[in-house]
């Protein structure tokens, strides 16, 4: 995994540059089938649609940072969160003809000026520093700016936040913005916009010097460049993007509150992130998806879908760094490139055990949440459509027995899987290496 | 004079608290190179672990107990899971510990539930010490500052006169060095990790039962000593127990204090109004801004002296 890694690094510019011309053809395809979305889906579905597009940039804003210029941020939601609030009081300010009257479709022009703005103001103190420290200071403003989210309420709105209406000012191109199916078009057209320019950006000469910056900070530093002026245009780049996202919320939501400028907001999106996986353009959007899945649907349907969030982080921090989208490129490159025997089998019979090792730890928590929670006589819990009782002696046996077996099997099973993978990965190192050199 | 003597001291017991979790939490940073989020889980279990005991065995069990187990599960986790991904580089570290701080904030909730838990000061110290004029300063507060003292003395002396706290010391700045000398450096780690866990915890068990034992407890004083260690300097130790009592005082003080902008021009002539510009931020008091100040204070050394009162380094 990790050797592979190293080669992807080297060799990103190569591949990428190649995979270039192929993905243009899947550009398309995407764009024509999120077109085509509000006739197919009920408007619930559009509203998880629109909420995941605007995670789409968020995550892909904040990659820009971590992924890209290989820093780690606590606080993005602040410039999210405080541009979600800048167009608010703007949209409520055009409502009353002031501000340039500008209509709503331009309003993600306002955030991305407050998200510019206040990555010139933070990202002056935080660029300057790297790593860990950079990490801390940019916890500590987004704690800072927070903390006072709920002090100064003219501009926060206290508690409750602040409220607007994007229904103003007659209608633009025949648009009036009220409908769910309207917003979506105008999310999708500003979420296509950022990402193709982010996408651009990875090629533009700043894009490329952040990925120096990221893989050798020395070098970089070494051959002239200065890596706190990276980081700080880096990071104000980052910040565009994240104040679109957060203009783009608050249009959506049509409120903004204290709880988007929080560091909860900002770990939220660094998990979804990750989860996504941090070393492919595409990473953040299959995190974006994933996570505003959990968060969105998952939520309604498991009590403890947080530890379960946590655990899956964790998970894959510790087995698959570089996410998501790193496991399907590796699998990509060893379907195309390995020869070994047996690969998939083994990979299926580790599967196996594995999911029905995860389902009797869902059972399990699941039963363990609704003891501790709900109080009364209420002891049955609906978990994959089955009924458990928290009483009974038998249901915990079961479950517990599920987690135990089912692990006990994954353990056996990885084995041969692993030896095989290791082989595999081997074969795609050479092959990628000869890819490059001719 | 009342005031400013019990504030101090006040302020003197939050900040050695706040040292008993700054000092692990820049060993290890120092050590390891990693930030530890989960360094204020540890914490909060050890106040959680520490109530559960002490409603068996009493408080006194529980302030022993609490720390050995945690440092158990501290070593742990760095042997069975920081290790593994000590591969993937400092950053994975960090994600490892965060994730793991983001479960011991649901656990906590599934096993002792939402809401704060009633741990109790043990008898023996639930009294006034002594009181000055008016005011009355706790028993306990003192006995706080007694054990942070007697605990962090003895991880002076293991520091700097043991065998083990020379190779803890050298490790600290040459890992490789060391390890080409001979000395298992992982166990090093791990016993660092371990007793970092265990400091974390004596601190939770003794500040949880005087202030609240709940599942936020973690996240409110995590970023407080966060804060501590880069004003006092990543890495160092003695930079992190001036910040420390430095922060402690000043928070402790900053909310007994009502006068704001506003008032302080007032007493110099200038009367303000509400529709004078940024009234809203002039007339907010000390007190408000409390929860600020730390903050603010950590850009500032930031921005003025990178490297933090007493660090060595960047």
């Amino acid at each position: 995994m990790n050797v592979l890694a190293n080669v992807a690094a080297e060799s990103l510019a190569g591949l990428e540059l190649k995979r270039r011309r192929k993905l243009r053809g899947g550009w398309i395809v995407a764009t024509l089938l999120l077109l085509a979305v509000p006739w197919g889906l009920n408007s619930t579905a559009l509203a998880v649609v629109c909420q995941i597009c605007i995670a789409i940039v968020f995550a892909l804003s904040y990659n820009v940072l971590l992924g890209q210029t290989g820093v780690l941020s606590f606080g993005h939601s602040l410039y999210a969160g405080c541009a979600g609030f800048f167009t608010a009081h703007a949209m409520n300010l055009a409502a009353k003809g002031q501000f340039l009257a500008l209509p709503v479709a331009f309003m993600p022009l306002v955030g991305a000026v407050a998200g510019a703005a206040l990555g010139i103001v933070f990202g002056y103190v935080a660029s300057r520093r790297h790593g860990m420290p950079f990490a801390m200071i940019t916890l500590g403003t987004v704690e800072l700016v927070h903390a006072a989210s709920l002090m100064f309420n003219g501009f926060f709105g206290g508690e409750s936040g602040v409220t607007t209406n994007r229904v103003y000012g007659g209608t633009f191109a025949g648009l009036s913005f009220g409908p769910q199916s309207q917003v979506y078009y105008l999310i999708l057209a500003w979420g296509a916009l950022s990402a193709f320019l982010m996408y651009w950006y990875r090629f533009t000469p700043l894009g490329r010097m952040s990925f120096a910056l990221r893989d050798n900070p020395a070098r970089t530093e070494f051959i002239g460049y200065d890596s706190n002026k990276i980081r700080y245009l880096s990071m104000i780049v980052s910040c565009i993007f994240a104040g679109i996202a957060g203009s783009l919320a608050a249009i959506n939501f049509e409120i903004v509150t204290h709880e988007s400028v929080s560091v909860s907001a900002a770990s939220l999106i660094l998990v979804y992130t990750f989860i996504g996986g941090t070393t492919l353009f595409y990473g953040p959007i299959i995190g974006a998806i994933i996570g505003t899945l959990f968060t969105g649907v998952a939520s309604g349907i498991f009590a403890a879908w947080y530890l379960y969030l946590g655990v899956f982080f964790i998970a894959i921090v510790v087995w698959a760094p570089t996410g998501i989208a790193g496991l399907i490129d590796a699998a990509v490159l060893v379907w195309k490139h390995s020869t070994v025997r047996g690969l998939w089998a083994a990979l299926g019979l580790a599967f196996l055990p594995a999911v029905s090792g995860v389902a009797g730890f869902v059972l399990l928590t699941e039963m363990l949440y609704h003891r501790t929670f709900i109080v009364g006589s209420d002891t049955g819990v609906m978990v994959f459509g089955i009924t458990a009782d928290t009483n009974s002696v038998m249901h915990w046996t079961i479950a517990a027995g599920l987690v135990a077996v089912s692990g006990a099997l994954f353990l056996i099973a990885r084995r041969p899987f692993r030896a095989k993978w290791g082989l595999a990965q081997e074969q795609v190192t050479a092959a990628v290496r000869e890819g490059v050199s001719s | 004079m009342e005031f400013a003597i019990i504030n101090l001291l006040n302020g003197l017991s939050y900040g050695m608290l706040l040292f008993m979790l700054a000092a692990g939490l820049t060993l290890i940073f120092s050590m390891m190179g990693v930030l530890n989020f989960a360094h204020v889980s540890f914490y909060m279990l050890g106040a959680y672990v520490g109530y559960s005991v002490s409603l068996k065995f009493g408080f006194w069990a529980g302030l022993v107990i609490a720390p050995v187990l945690l440092g158990l599960l501290g070593a742990a986790v760095e042997r069975f899971g920081l290790r593994s991904v000590h591969q993937h580089g400092h950053i994975h570290e960090l994600l490892y510990t965060f994730g793991l701080a983001y479960v011991a904030t649901e656990l906590v909730q599934v096993i002792w539930g939402r809401a704060p838990v009633p741990y109790k000061l043990p008898a023996a110290l639930d009294q006034p010490l002594f009181t000055l004029f008016s005011t009355t300063f706790p028993m306990y507060r003192a006995f706080m500052i007694l054990v942070a003292v007697g605990m962090l003395g003895a991880c002076f002396a293991v520091l700097k006169y043991t065998r083990i706290g020379l190779v803890i010391q050298a490790a600290l700045t040459y890992p490789t060095m060391v390890e080409s000398l001979g000395h298992d450096v992982p166990r090093v780690f791990m016993l660092v990790f371990g007793g970092g866990s265990a400091l974390a915890a004596l601190a939770g068990a003794l500040g949880g039962s005087i202030f609240s034992t709940d599942p936020s407890m973690a996240y409110t004083i995590g970023s407080i000593v966060f804060v501590v260690i880069v004003i006092g300097g990543l890495g160092s130790l003695a930079g992190a127990f001036v910040a420390s009592l430095l922060i402690g005082v000043v928070q402790t003080t900053a909310v007994a204090v009502d006068q704001s902008m506003a008032s302080l021009l007032a007493a110099v002539g200038f009367d303000l109004s509400p529709s004078t510009p940024g009234y809203a931020l002039l007339s907010t008091s000390v007190a408000q801004l409390a929860p600020l100040l730390p903050y603010i204070a950590m850009i500032l050394i930031l921005t003025f002296r990178p490297r933090g009162l007493l660090g060595t380094r960047i």
